[in-house]
C-alpha cells in the first residue's frame, strides 16, 4: 500500500554546493554517519547514477539495503531503497536569498498491508533517523565553517578526493568553482 | 570531564603525569584546538583538527600504541611520526567498483599531511 508524505523541510545557513558535496561524498557514510550505517560499498556507478548497497540500522535491526540514486544537477536526487520494503525519497536542496539553502525531503513507501496501521509510527521514526544524520552532516558543516571557513567545499574537488558524480557536479557549479579558484585551488 | 573535553586558554603547561597512554588529550593552544597524546614511548602534539576536511581528531581513533590515527569522519589513518596519510580504508569500496571514467578524479594518496606541533618538556611539564 502506498505510502506518501514529507519527511522534512528545513533550513541550514551554508550554501546548497556544501550540501550537495556532503550528500555525495560517500567516503563518510559509514564513518561519521556509523551510528547508523555500518557498512556502505558502491556496487555500480555511471555518470549521474549509483547503486549502492548500505547497511542501515533502524532500532535493534540492521538491513542490507540496496539503493539505487540518481543525481539530477544541479540539486536534487532520488532514491530507490528495497529494505526493509520498498522507499522512494526525493531529496532537493534550494538556494535561498540569503545564502543558505533550504532542504526539501519527500517519501514514497510501499507498505505491506499489515504495516499500514502503523504508517505515522514509521514516518516519525524517519524523521528521527533523518534528523539524527542530516544534524551530524549539519553538525559537519558548522565546524567546518569555524575551522576552515563558511561554504568550504573545495576540499571535494581535489584531484584525489572521490565524490560520486564528481564530473556532474563539477560542470553543474563550474561558474562557482572557478569563482573560487577552481582546480588549481582544489590541488591536494 | 573526559579527557578529550579539557580545553584551557593559554598558555598550556601540562603535568607529563597526567598524560595517560591510549588517550587523546584537547587543549585550546593560542585559540587553535590541539591534541596531545603518546605514542609509544614519543608524545604526539598536532592540530586537532584533520587535514582533510576539518574532523575532529579529539574523536580519533588511537592505533598501533599511538603510532597512528584515524579520523572519526571518514577513516583516514594517519602517521603521527610523519603526519603523511597512510590509509583511506574508503579506496576499497571505491576503486574496485568504479565503472566511470571521472576525468576529475585521479586516484593517489593525498599530499596533506597530519599537522605535527612542536613543544617542549620542561621540569616535568608539558609546554605548549
Amino acid at each position: 500500500m502506498k505510502f506518501a508524505f514529507r519527511l522534512t523541510e528545513d533550513d541550514y545557513d551554508y550554501d546548497v554546493l556544501t550540501a550537495v558535496t556532503a550528500y555525495l561524498d560517500c567516503e563518510h557514510y559509514a564513518w561519521l554517519h556509523a551510528r547508523n550505517y555500518s557498512h556502505y560499498e558502491i556496487l555500480e556507478d555511471g555518470p549521474t547514477t549509483s547503486r549502492i548497497i548500505q547497511h542501515s540500522k533502524y532500532w535493534f535491526l540492521t538491513f542490507k539495503q540496496h539503493h539505487f540514486r540518481e543525481y539530477f544537477p544541479p540539486s536534487e536526487f532520488r532514491m530507490a531503497s528495497d529494505k526493509p520494503f520498498p522507499i522512494f525519497t526525493h531529496t532537493r536542496f534550494a538556494a535561498r536569498a540569503d545564502g543558505g539553502v533550504h532542504r526539501t525531503v519527500d517519501v514514497t513507501m510501499q507498505l505491506p498491508w499489515v504495516l499500514w496501521p502503523l504508517r505515522g509510527l514509521l514516518a516519525a521514526h524517519l524523521r528521527r533517523y533523518d534528523a539524527r544524520v542530516y544534524g551530524e552532516d549539519a553538525a559537519a558543516a558548522a565546524r567546518r565553517a569555524k575551522y576552515l571557513g563558511k561554504n568550504n567545499w573545495l576540499w571535494a574537488f581535489r584531484p584525489s578526493q572521490f565524490l560520486l558524480h564528481k564530473d556532474a557536479v563539477m560542470a553543474a557549479f563550474s561558474d562557482q568553482i572557478a569563482a573560487r579558484g577552481g582546480a588549481t585551488a582544489a590541488a591536494d | 570531564m573526559a579527557p578529550s573535553q579539557r580545553v584551557r586558554s593559554t598558555p598550556v603547561q601540562v603535568p607529563l603525569s597526567s598524560l595517560r597512554r591510549g588517550r587523546i588529550y584537547n587543549f585550546e593552544v593560542r585559540g587553535k584546538p590541539v591534541i596531545v597524546f603518546w605514542a609509544r614511548d614519543r608524545l604526539v602534539v598536532a592540530s586537532e583538527i584533520c587535514p582533510h576536511i576539518g574532523g575532529p581528531l579529539a574523536e580519533a581513533r588511537l592505533e598501533e600504541d599511538g603510532c597512528a590515527l584515524r579520523c572519526p569522519w571518514h577513516g583516514y589513518k594517519y602517521d603521527t611520526a610523519t603526519g603523511a596519510v597512510l590509509d583511506n580504508p574508503n579506496e576499497r569500496f571505491i576503486q574496485n567498483r568504479l565503472k566511470t571514467a571521472y576525468s576529475t578524479y585521479r586516484p593517489a594518496a593525498p599530499s596533506f599531511k597530519l599537522n605535527l606541533l612542536p613543544y617542549e618538556i620542561k621540569n616535568g611539564m608539558v609546554c605548549l
